[in-house]
This record gives structure tokens, sequence and C-alpha cells, in this order.
């Protein structure tokens, strides 16, 4: 009698779990739990229109999922922009896209990977990615696809090669596709100018001027509210890129013949200039535990700091702006070094992006989509919605917003979808909009202000060449590579804080370490790398030729 | 499968008797920790081999002990795993009090809101992301700007760098970690008290003993095999140091003792294809979890009471 | 009862020390709140601590039609409670058995349970287990997986094997069989390690992060957890390959992300006082045996 009890209960615990993985499922209809196995390959389209011809070509598309579907959009599988899409890809094409999660890109995509199942068409922004799946060889040459298959896109890569040069790899083939955006700046570097002016300073030029504007700034109680509470210069998060661009220490560093050359001047002149501000008191002593420049940027917006370095946008403003309100920036060159004259942080003109998954069933349909995704028809669409539902023509012949909130809703969060869309060629993204707030003119006068010193040919970035051509190097090399330069980097920390610790001091100490866990012959592959590939390389002098 | 066998046949039918309705129930749970346990661990024979996503487990080459080499190759690595095991004790070994003296203050309070609304309270911050709590962490103790510093400035005239400097660094990354935990670890010890037999405390308090008394000489040896044997099974999670918690409060000037395997790791990473060298450390941190959860266990034989 | 000064200052430092330790936890709590009750301007520049500054439920809105919160907050709990259920009955077929000294092998599993706590395949052989069941997709890649936490096992036999032996006899006299046992006897004397375990389980869940991100990939499947993470660590990622329109568009604002935060700790601040009811004091009589 106990067994037959203890049957009747292990029947109920199986049913129990057979009823509640069904209830798991939602729309869906996957089996449950038992070995029927998973369908394979990218087939993980859920048809988003019914009834479909069968002969469609069904391939798979990466779509950031960003958790910002609006309320009654639908979801990133089934929403009004991929049934529009699916309404004007080529006919016998058949769109169905994966989100993968936008915080954990890589090992989502280690999953499906080793599964099988992942998209047919890879869409990253993180260059170590896409070139993790070329050397893993988990994609497909792109030369010959797009030759065969593919009209405007190939039209595009006749008319700027670059782009095909950014992805090709040693091999000498094209791995991936990319977009067009035009060269624009990324970063602002910006200085108070209701400070300086208080003051009777001028907007600093070279180190030296920079180290006295900060000092003063510190020093002296720019905001005149009797308290020392306010800072010069920030040195953590985006703000350290000011000294690290001006003194050209971001990787890689080459001379005028395109040749590999460790840095060790520039890092030392760089960390110099750090310890004279540290010493002097003009930057906030937290700046190494204020890791992600989060009390940077609050600092500077709440009108403690006065130069600061990053993105920004009109939100920052009009934040700035009520804390302060008789606050003037005023964007600012890097200052000039024994090194050169840079500019921050831009945007290049153009990027790979796309990859397209070895195992792809319809690599053609894929180059097909591609084209379609990548056409500025397609792009004007999809940015600015509908004619006549979100947008009407604007005096100056670009589209105009009818309803915000309407273009909030339905139309500003499918950005993922058509990342392949060079931008480059609507000229209307430039052109300011209608009805602007006071700051979001403010913030544009700044923008053009920040162009018009930053896009200079004769103040590039640091890196003289498009960082996309750059070498992998071998698992042991990059472990040394990575180690070491972790180590390094807190011996120049700690020379930046110890009293007495001078800058040759840390040099030394860096360079012996440097040499001792292997990294000359990290030095020598790069090296031999940048002479051998020396023709593939894109000297940033190409990307003012996009603008 | 061991038997008992005691005087001829009888013994084993009537073990077999006993057993079946156990090795019944226990069947399903057989069942689940081969399936999901026990098949996935033959996965760990990527540690000796170099992983490619494209070959899979099985047409990937065997390397044999390279990825180890690689690993251990880092100069800086005795210092990582130093680092890795130091923190993780003094966490389990200055943590471990606490919870049991919340719980103990928590079981003497009689009015039942206070102590419903307390408990909620201390239990809630196990909730919080460490992205979060991190940054309050740091903002808290900072040099120039932190409250503790503003304070400490009134009292004595003097500001103190608690993140800089490397044994208040570690005080805050151990106190904080106390402060998100304790709440919840706790729990487990409030259930252990309410089994003890409150009949103890009356006849304890007739024979007119203090609180203090009751707590030493009732409550902690009524909860001393729960303690023992958390203790025992935190000994496994040793090299499991979290990473969030670590990336959120580390700052290079103190690297030397802050860094740790999960950082490591994670810079590894960053090249990607890094499943073979993430397979390899976790082997090894098994490992090292092995022995002190076997060397925990024998010492807890000698108190009578082990986990097995 | 007469109370001696000694137990008076006792109490005194008690709540005193209580009142400390709620409220140095309640702080945080209050500046999230206050982060997704302000104004943005004001959370950009740092200013709001404990009290919002301009009081506004603009966050909330954009929370509930800007995302997926609705959808996600209900998987979230279907996920939790189906997996608590499941994996609380799994844990009880497995932590009694072990219990009991005469079930053979017994020392043998305990270890063999043991040994899964600190060996682990990893991920992607895990994986590649779960999609030959082809459950990838399915919820029940979420709570198979996790049936029976060994941790949570293991405290569950303490717990059982110190139920005092005459009990056990006693009934067994009666002609009681194993489960009869389990089910009248064992269960109702546990309840407070029940309650704490189905928390510990219900915890986990709720809170499950990496198994959903990568067993899930349909986006109205996703848990809250999984969202509200991505929110937070949004931040952390490279803007460097962004436009400025797109920085501008994808990026969280603060206020939303302690809306989110609100919104996932809320449940479990709400569901604890319901487990402290079974908190309750003498359900055993004689005292624990080692």
């Amino acid at each position: 009698m106990r067994n037959r009890k203890l049957a009747i209960l292990m029947v109920i615990v199986m049913c129990l779990l057979a009823a509640c993985s069904n209830a798991g499922e939602t729309n869906e209809s996957k089996g449950s739990n038992g070995t029927n196995g998973q369908a394979k390959g990218g087939d993980k389209a859920a048809p988003t229109s019914p009834a479909k011809q069968a002969d469609k070509k069904k391939i798979t598309v990466m779509v950031y999922d960003r958790s910002n579907v609006p309320q009654g959009e639908g979801s990133y599988e089934k929403n009004r922009w991929t049934e529009w899409i699916n309404e004007n890809v080529p006919k016998d094409v058949e769109v169905a896209f994966v989100p993968i999660p936008r915080g954990a890109v890589r090992d989502k995509l280690n999953s499906l990977f080793a599964s099988d199942s992942a998209p047919d068409l890879i869409l990253d922004y993180d260059p170590a990615i896409r070139n993790d799946l070329v050397i893993q060889n988990l994609v497909l040459p792109l030369d010959e696809l797009i030759d065969q298959h593919s009209v405007y896109y190939k039209e595009l890569i006749a008319k700027y090669p670059a782009l095909v040069k950014l992805s090709t790899k040693e091999d000498g083939k094209n791995y991936m596709v990319g977009r067009l955006d035009g060269l624009d700046i990324n970063h602002y570097v910006f200085v108070r100018q209701d400070w300086l002016t208080k003051l009777g300073l001028q907007v600093p030029t070279t180190p030296e001027e920079l180290l006295e504007v900060a000092v003063a700034f510190a020093e002296r109680d720019p905001d005149d509210n009797g308290k020392k509470d306010t800072y010069g210069i920030a040195l953590s998060g985006t703000s350290e890129n000011i000294i690290t661009y001006m003194y050209q220490t971001i990787y890689p560093v080459l001379d005028s013949d395109l040749a590999y050359v460790n840095p060790w001047e520039q890092q030392k002149a760089a960390h110099a200039l750090k310890k004279r501000l540290y010493e002097a008191g003009a930057v906030d002593r937290d700046f190494l535990t204020d890791t992600t420049g989060k009390k940077a940027e609050q600092d500077f917006l709440s009108g403690k700091l006065g130069i600061w370095g990053g993105n920004f946008d009109a939100g920052k403003l009009a934040s700035l702006k009520e804390a302060v309100p008789t606050a003037v920036l005023t964007p600012m060159a890097l200052p000039r070094t024994e090194f050169g004259q840079f500019a921050p942080e831009l945007n290049s003109p153009m990027s790979p992006i796309g990859l397209i998954n070895r195992n792809a069933k319809h690599p053609d349909a894929v180059i097909q989509f591609i084209d379609f995704i990548s056409s500025p028809e397609t792009g004007k669409t999809m940015y600015y919605g509908l004619e006549g539902v979100h947008w009407k023509a604007g005096e100056n012949g670009c589209p105009q917003i009818i309803d915000e909130e309407k273009y909030k809703q339905e139309v500003s969060w499918n950005r993922d979808y058509f990342m392949l869309t060079s931008k480059y060629f609507d000229a209307c993204l430039k052109q300011p909009s209608q009805n602007m707030t006071e700051v979001q003119k403010e913030f544009a006068d700044l923008t053009e202000a920040a162009r018009a010193l930053y896009l200079q040919p004769s103040s590039p970035p640091p890196y003289a060449i498009d960082k996309n051509v750059v070498p992998t190097l071998p698992q042991d090399l990059f472990i040394i590579k990575q180690n070491t330069e972790n180590s390094i980097k807190d011996i120049w920390v700690k020379a930046i804080v110890t009293p007495g610790y001078t800058m040759e001091q840390a040099l030394e100490e860096a360079q012996g370490m440097w040499n001792k866990s292997g990294g000359d012959k990290v030095d020598q592959y790069i090296a031999k790398w940048f002479s051998d590939n020396k023709s593939r390389l894109i000297p940033i002098s190409e990307w003012y030729t996009i603008q | 499968m061991n038997t008992q066998l005691k005087d001829g046949g009888s013994a084993l039918s009537k073990t077999l008797k006993q057993n079946l309705p156990l090795l019944l129930m226990f069947a399903p749970v057989a069942a689940y920790f081969l399936i999901f346990k026990y098949a996935p661990m033959v996965g760990l024979v990527i540690a000796f081999k170099q992983y490619g996503l494209a070959d899979g487990i099985w047409g990937s080459p065997w390397t044999g002990l390279d990825n180890f080499n690689l690993l251990f190759s880092n100069p800086q690595m005795v210092n990582i795993i130093r680092n890795t095991l130091v923190l993780s004790l003094l966490k389990i070994i200055v943590g471990f009090p606490f919870p049991i003296m919340l719980a103990l203050l928590l079981n003497e309070v009689k009015a039942l809101w206070f102590k419903r609304v307390t408990q909620t309270l201390v239990y809630m911050p196990h909730f919080l992301n460490w992205v979060i709590i991190g940054g309050m962490v740091i903002t808290l103790f900072s040099l120039e700007s932190g409250m503790i510093n503003q304070v400490l400035e009134q009292l004595v005239g003097y500001r103190y760098a608690f993140l800089y400097n490397e044994w208040s660094w570690i005080s805050v990354f151990l106190g904080s970690g106390i402060w998100k935990e304790a709440g919840f670890s706790a729990i487990i010890y409030l259930a252990a008290i309410t089994a003890i037999d409150p009949g103890l405390y009356e006849s304890a308090a007739l024979d007119g003993a203090s609180k203090w008394r009751m707590m030493w000489h009732i409550t902690l040896p009524g909860i001393r095999p729960t303690v023992i044997i958390l203790l025992i099974l935190s000994m496994e999670s040793v090299m499991d140091l979290g990473f969030d918690q670590i990336y959120m409060l580390q700052n290079r000037v103190v690297n030397n003792i802050a860094d740790v395997i999960p950082t490591y790791m994670y810079r590894m990473g960053i090249q990607g294809g890094q499943f073979s060298l993430t397979t390899a450390m976790g082997l090894f941190s098994s490992l090292v979890g092995l022995i002190l959860i076997v060397t925990s266990n024998q010492i807890a034989k000698k108190f009578n009471q082990s986990l097995w | 009862m007469r109370e001696t000064i000694g137990n008076r200052i006792f109490y005194v430092c008690n709540y005193a020390l209580l009142t400390l330790a709620g409220l140095i936890c309640l702080l945080p709590l209050l500046n999230v709140l206050a982060l997704s009750l302000s104004e943005p301007a004001a959370v950009l520049a740092g200013k709001v601590t404990i009290i919002p500054i301009a009081l506004q439920l603009d966050s909330y809105a954009q929370l509930m039609t800007g995302t997926s919160v609705v959808r996600s907050f209900y998987n979230s709990l279907v996920i939790t409670l189906v997996g608590t259920c499941l994996c609380m009955l799994a844990t009880i077929l497995a932590a009694y058995p072990l219990s009991k000294r005469y079930f053979v092998a017994r020392k043998f599993l305990t270890l063999a349970i043991v040994f899964t706590m600190i060996f682990n395949g990893g991920l992607i052989p895990s994986y590649l287990v779960i999609k030959s069941l082809g459950l990838i997709n399915d919820y029940g890649a979420l709570w198979l997986p996790a049936l029976v936490s060994a941790y949570n096992m293991l405290i569950l036999k303490t717990f059982f094997e110190g139920i005092p032996e005459e009990l056990i006899d006693a009934s067994r006299m009666d002609g009681c069989g194993e489960l009869r046992l389990l089910t009248r006897i064992v269960l109702p004397l546990s309840g407070p390690v029940l309650a704490t375990l189905t928390l510990f389980y219900g915890v986990g869940f709720w809170n499950s992060f990496m198994n959903v991100l990568i067993y899930i990939n349909s986006s109205d499947k996703m848990n809250l957890t999984v969202m509200v993470q991505q929110m937070i660590s949004s931040q952390m990622l490279e803007t460097l390959s962004l436009r400025q329109d797109e920085v501008e568009q994808l990026t969280t604002p603060e206020g939303l992300k302690a809306a989110a935060i609100m919104i996932l700790i809320m449940p479990m601040l709400v569901v604890y006082p319901f487990v402290q009811r079974f908190f309750v004091k003498g359900v055993m009589i004689g005292a624990i045996k080692g």
C-alpha cells in the first residue's frame, strides 16, 4: 500500500512537470521537455505574417534587445517595423529578427554559435567581438557574395573602397559589411568660459597654460561663493582622454612612416602633467575611485568643475543651466604638446558592422536584405517614420516631425533595425530642427563650434590609422600584454599620488617590468605586423575625405 | 551500494523494504543530478583543449596543460590567487558572526511590528545591485566629498583616504559586504532559533538567568549545528568571490590587494575566445574549494557535526 | 514578571542597535526611491540624496509605457512561482531520504551531491545539455537545471536529521509509512526552515539573470531582472561607436533606472513579512540533537 501511494506521488510529480513546462510557453509552440530536439540551423523564424509562399528564403537577423519597445508596440520579433521591413524587402526574402540582449552580447552569441542557432546576419559595434568571430572561422568571406548578389552595396563600396579595406583580413578577404556616417565629433571638451572671463584668463593652448588655468579654477573661487569647492579639471572617466589624447598615448602610436612605436616618452609626459595637476590641487583627489567618470560628470553638471570632456547632449546642458544659469561653455581644442596637435575622440566616418554566419542557409538572401536595409530610402522611412503619418515636408526640404509623442511612441526606438544605413547620405540630419528650445539651440551652436575646432586635418586624432585594421595577438602574447599593461598602469598611478616619486623612476620601473614579462616580444610582433601589413593600413587623412 | 548485513537474508529483505520508498523518492532527484549536473561536467575537458566554437567540444584539439601554463605564467598570478583567498576567507571569518548576532537581537524583540519592519529592512540590501551600491559606498568614503570624511573632519580635524589605503579598503570591502548580506543570511539562523524549545528559556528565567546568560547557554548552543554546517558550506565558495563587488569597489591604488581571479578572468576575456582559459581557471578554483570543504568537514567531525 | 535592570539595559541596547541597523539599510533605499521621483536635471547633477527634488511621477510613467516592464514583471512572477514550487518539492524528496541513517548509500549520495556543488562544467556544456532536451527558449530551461540546490538541500537534510527520534519512532509504531511520516510529522515540524528555503528559491528565481539571458530567446519571455540589469549596465558600455543622436536616444536616464530598480525590489519587500509568519517558536518539543 505504501508503494502504491508513492507511485501515485510519482505520477503526480510527472504531470506537474509536464503541465508546468507547457504553462511556461507563451506564443511559440515549442515541444515540452523530451527528446524531440530543437530545430537546427539558423531557422529561428517566427513568421511575422501568416501564410506567405512556401518558397520564400527565410533569414534571421540580429537586433539588440534594449528592453525599450514601448508598451503596445509589440516585441522585438514582431512590431510595426518588422512588418514594414517584411512587406518591403525583396519579394522572395523573409526576415525574422533575433533579439540579443545589449548587455551580454558576447555570452549570448557564444551560446548560440555553440549550439548552431546563431542568426544569419550578425550586427555589432564592438570590433573585438567581430574580430573574434572572424578568427574563430564562424563567418563567411563576402567578396564573391557581394559581387554576385548585391546591387546597392556593391556600388557603395565601388565608390568608397576604404570601407572594404577596413574589414579585409590578412588572408585578403573581406568579412564585413559596413556603413558610412561621415566624419563627425564624438567627444566634446569644454571649458567654463564664464570662469575664464571672471579670472581674466584665456582658453589654454599649451600644457603650461592648462596647468595655470586649472589651478586658477581650483584656487581662485571662480563661482564666487566664498568657498574653495571647485575643481580645475577632471582626470577620471572620459575626461582622462583630454590628457591621453593630448600626449598621443592611445594605441596604436605610429610614426610618420607608419611604423609602430611603444609610446614610453608620451606616457611619461602625460603622467608628469597629471602629477603636476594633482599636486597643485587642481584635481579631485578622489578621481582614482571614480572609475566610470560619473562623479566628474556630476561635478561638471552641478557647476563645480572647470574643464571636462566626454559625450554631451542637450539634456546635460539643461542640467548645467539649471544648476548655474550664468554658465557659459566653450569647446576647447586639446593643448599642443611636443608630440603634436590632436583632436579628441571623433566618430569614424565609416565602420564595419555586419557579418554573415558561415551556416547561413541563404547567404544570397542575406545580401539582398543588406542592400535593402542600407539603402537611403529605407533609412529615411525608418528614421523619420511614414510620410503624412509621422512627418511632413518642411521648408528646407527636410522632414518635420508632426507629433513628438507619437514619434517617440512609434518610431524613435527602432534605431537598431537599420544599423547598416549610411547616415552620410542624409543631409537633413545635420540640419537644425525647426522648433528647438533655448537649450537645444545653444547646444547646436556649441556643436557647430566644436565641429569647426575638431574636424581640422591639421589636428588629427592621435592614432595615425583607422583602428579597425590592427593586429590580433596570439593568445600568449595577448595575455602578457593585458597583464603587464595593467600592472604598468598601477605604477603610473602610484607615481601620481606618491609625493617624491618621480616620473623617471616610474618610467624605469615600468619599462623594466615590461621587458621582464616578455613585453619586447609583444612589441616585436606588433611592429612586424604593422610593417608587413602596411599596404592595408588606412591613414587617418582618409577620414577627412568623407565629412 | 553498501549493504548492511546483520543476520542473514531476512536483514537484507528488511533493508530493502525500509529503503524502497526512500529510493523511489530519491529516484527523480538522482535523475536530475545525473542529467543536469554530471552530464555537463564532461565539458570540463575544455580545460585541456583549445576550444573553438566552430569545432565544438569534441573537435577541438587537445593541448594538455597549456591553458594552465598560460594562466599561471602571469607573474602577478601568485598575488591574484593570494588576494582571492585572503579576501574570501576574511569575508567568511569576519562576516560570520554578524548574521548570528542580528538573529539573536531580532529574536529578543517583543514588539512584533518592530521585528517585522526591522527584519524586512535589514534583508533588503541583498537585492540592491553592486552597480548601485558600489557607487554609493565610494561616494560615502571618498576623500573630498564623502560624508564620513566630512564628519571625521569635524570631529578630529583630519581626513583619511579610506579607499586608497590597503587595510582601510579591505575594511570598507568587508563592511559593505556584511551590510549587504547580514540581514539575508540571518534568516536561516532565525529559523534555527525557532526550533529551540521555549521551555528551556522559561526554566532558565525561573532560575534567574539574565538575557545574556540565556543567549550564551541556550540559544547559541541551540543553533550550533546550523552554524557549523553553514560554515562548512561557505568553504565551497571561497574561490567564488563575486565579480561585481570587487569590480565596483576597486581602484588602481589598491590593485595590489584588490586584483582577484574574477577581475583577472574579465581582463582575459576581452579579446574573446576564452572558454578554455575560463574552464581551466574554474577547474583550478574547484579543486581549491574541494580541498577546503573536505578539510573543514574533517575538522567539524571533531565537534560531532559534519556534513557527511 | 519583573524585569531586572540588566535585562532592561539589554532591551534598550537591542532596540537601539536594531534601529541603527534598520536605518543604515533604509537610507540607500530612500535614495533610489528619491531618484525615481525627482526631475532629470537634478538627478544628472547628482543633487538628490534621500528626498526627491521636484517630485514627479514621470520616471514611472516612462517605465510603464516606454518599456516592457509589465510583461517582464508577469514573466518574473511565473518563473518564480512555478520554479519555487518545483524546487521545494524536489528538495524535500532529496533531503528526506538522505536524512535517514538507514538509507543505503547515504554517505555516497551526499558526497556525490556535494561534489556537484564544487565542480561545474561551465556555460557551453550546460547549454548543450539543455539544448539536447529541447528546452531552449522554454521556461523549463530555468526550472529544471535548478531543481535541487545542493546548498539548500543540505540545510534541509540537517534540519530533518535534527528531528527527535522519539517522535519518529512513536509514529512508526502506529504503522506510519515513509510518505505519511514525511507529510504528517516531519514537514509540519519544519515550518521555519521550509519557509526559509522557499524564500531562498523564490529570491533566486526572481533574481535570475544569466540563465534567462542565455536560455531564453524571445524578447517577450524575458524577466524583470534582465530588463533592469540591462538598464543599469548600459551606461558602462563603450559609447565610442555610437552616433551622437543614438547616444541620446539609447542611454537610459537615471530616474528611469531608479524606478525600474524600485519595481524590481518591491515584491521582495512585500513578500517577506508573510514568510516571517512561519517563524513560530516551539514547534518542536525537545532540544535538537547533533
